[in-house]
């Protein structure tokens, strides 16, 4: 009897051991999974933000050098337009200049000329500038005028100065048709036709 | 051995394996619990390193954008310098077309 009592309770507790081992195994195996798991999702992870990081990485390089590439080139662009302004400023002071030389005369009969191609009219009416009325012989002016257009033009100077440093404002006799071919009107009207020879011949573009 | 000490064995040689295999499922439970913490622990280390190298990765294109921005500075102002060369040698002539050209010539 006490010998049979004994194999009951060593089996017992044997089977108990076995259960516990059994069950110790599967958690072993459980965290060993849970591990793995973890570090594999904690790895994908990593990598994502490492790729986000090369990508944000390009973005910036490319935005700080486009920046300064946009920053130079409107640099190089203000001082090429300094530049030509700066011709384009000697020159007018050169053409103002222009009134008191010998050849004056010739441009204005010039600038008369292309006016009068522009009015179609019977009569014209040529204004100077204050300086000019004063300065100009315009029987010369007259005379050159005849050989430009090949010609006798009637033309009425005018009492009435213009307001300009020089060249011409031409009207038909009712002022109504008008041709400004004063300086600083030619400067304006030819600004985009000047800007491109400036440029042209300034930096041989 | 009467019947009655018999029984009382085998109670308590089943109590005995009851807490022996309480001490067991305590263990598993600890085994699972530590592996949940060492996962949570080492995540963390790697989002760590990660964002170490995140940063790197960001500061370094910060200081290639500059030094890339210092170059093309760099080679503006030799732009500009070869322009105000080049306009020396043809102020000249440039006034000269400008001037024909309000004159009319």
């Amino acid at each position: 009897m006490a010998e049979a009592l004994d194999k009951l309770r060593s089996q017992i507790l044997r089977d108990a051991e076995l259960k516990g081992s059994d069950m110790v195994k599967e958690a072993t195996a459980e965290a060993n999974k849970i591990v793995a798991e973890a570090e594999n999702r904690a790895k994908t992870e990593a990598e994502q933000i490492i790729l986000r990081a090369k990508t944000d990485a390009e973005a910036i390089k490319r935005r700080v050098i486009s920046a300064e590439q946009q920053k130079a080139r409107w640099t190089i662009l203000e001082e090429k337009n300094r530049l030509v302004n700066d011709v384009i400023e000697e020159a007018s002071n050169e053409v103002r200049k222009y009134v008191t030389s010998k050849d004056y005369t010739r441009v204005l009969s010039k600038l008369i000329a292309e006016a009068l191609e522009s009015i179609k009219t019977e009569k014209y009416v040529v204004k100077l500038s204050e300086s000019d009325r004063k300065r100009v012989d315009t029987g010369q002016v007259e005379t050159q005028l005849e050989k430009v257009l090949g010609r006798k033009a009637r033309i009425q100077w005018s009492d009435e100065p213009y307001k300009c440093s020089g060249g011409v404002f031409v009207s038909d006799e009712d002022g109504k048709i008008r041709f400004d071919n004063t300086f600083e009107a030619r400067s304006q009207r030819l600004e985009r036709d000047l800007l491109h020879k400036v440029s042209k011949t300034l930096f041989g573009e | 051995m009467s019947g009655l000490e018999a029984v009382k064995r085998i109670v308590e040689t089943e109590e005995q394996a009851r807490r022996m295999l309480e001490e067991y499922k305590r263990k598993s439970q600890e085994i699972v619990s530590q592996a949940r913490l060492d996962s949570d622990s080492t995540r963390k280390k790697l989002l760590e390193e990660a964002e170490r190298t995140k940063n790197a990765i960001l500061d370094k294109a910060q200081e290639d954008g500059v030094r890339a921005s210092e170059e093309i500075r760099k080679s503006a102002e030799e732009t500009i310098k070869r322009l105000r060369k080049n306009v020396e040698s043809n102020k000249k002539q440039t006034i000269i077309i400008a001037r024909a050209t309000i004159l009319g010539e």
